[in-house]
């Protein structure tokens, strides 16, 4: 608009005003920090998606284990819940549903670290079944809560870039 | 964005459904896992002691007690008199553990509470090796802790 109109009236943008009104993209650094985290978000919730998707007896008991859930419920949680880890994970990926999945992506990052929190609360001793169904292995603890702090800040990160709305100068030029 | 959510919960629980109805590895859709160590237990001959006569047992010595969680649990706190036996290390502990057994010994194993399954393990390898006293307190831990009774700390 402020483009056509100096035009209109037959004078040159000056250098400044072209620099303000250019459409405002992320700078590179923050392009790469939100693609690596894209990407470490996607592998991480396959890489724990799969064993579980192997190994649904396993699962169920490691969710039983948690005394969370009603004992109904906990094999339908452990039949569904890798595949909707490993469908919204690669779904960060597909421009149509990005917004989507990173939404689900975090709150299924909220849960797990609210579960592991009421779990150490309430002082049981238990696999995280994480990224294994061995209930032997990857105990709850306070490493636990931070890494899972730690994905929810990247998936915060891309959630919030991939609904941001475009800037007003984006718009124009669009 | 709501689309979205639809679409790829739909695709999940499509994937999850096929995945459970045809793979080797399916589960049942609905189990009943609250009393399923004590069902199982019962199922394969297990005897079953509840809270009392858990009780009886300890303080009649009657029983060699084994706590089948692993080591470190164990060192923390442990029902009196109990006997240190992971069962996800059976192949280094027991042997050790063996010597105080005899074939009709009976034994008692128990793990952290209703929720854990190591109990249930142990006693079925116990069995596979030729003990017919095995019995198991699904209550665990967890059940004698509440109700205050006295605990034992470290080795």
């Amino acid at each position: 608009m402020a483009r056509g109109w100096a035009a209109a009236r037959g004078r040159p943008l000056s250098r400044v005003a072209m620099k303000v009104m250019a459409p405002r993209r992320p700078l590179p650094t923050v392009r790469i920090v939100l693609w690596l985290s894209k990407i470490v978000l996607v592998g991480v919730f396959i890489y724990a998606a799969i064993p579980k998707i192997n190994d649904p007896r396993g699962f169920a008991e490691l969710i039983y284990r948690y005394q969370i859930l009603p004992g109904l419920l906990v094999n339908v949680t452990a039949i569904y819940l890798p595949w909707l880890e490993l469908v919204a994970a690669v779904s960060l990926l597909v421009p149509k549903v990005r917004e989507a999945a990173g939404l689900m992506v975090l709150c299924l990052l909220a849960i797990f670290t609210a579960a592991v929190g009421v779990s150490l609360y309430r002082g049981l001793n238990i696999s995280c079944g994480c990224f294994s169904t061995d209930s032997q292995v990857g105990a709850i603890g306070g490493v636990t809560i931070v890494r899972n702090l730690f994905l929810i800040l990247m998936a915060g990160m891309v959630y919030l870039a991939d609904t941001a709305p475009p800037k007003e100068s984006e718009r124009a030029v669009h | 964005m709501l689309s979205g959510i639809v679409i790829i919960s739909v695709v999940a629980i499509a994937l999850g459904s096929v995945a459970n109805t045809f793979s080797p590895r399916a589960i049942p859709w609905v189990t009943e896992w609250d009393n399923k160590i004590e069902t199982t237990a019962r199922e394969d001959g297990i005897q079953v002691v509840d809270l009392e006569g858990m009780r009886k047992v300890v303080e009649a010595g009657t029983h060699v007690l084994l706590d089948a969680r692993p080591q470190v649990d164990y060192e923390v706190a442990h029902i009196p008199g109990s006997l240190s036996l992971p069962s996800t290390e059976l192949n280094t502990t027991f042997p050790q553990v063996q010597l105080l057994l005899t074939a009709e010994q009976p034994i008692m194993v128990y793990c952290s509470g209703r929720s854990c399954t190591e109990s249930l393990r142990l006693a079925h390898f116990l069995i596979e090796q030729g003990y017919s006293n095995v019995y198991l307190f699904p209550g665990g831990l967890q059940q004698w802790r509440e109700a205050g009774l006295p605990l034992e700390v470290g080795h």
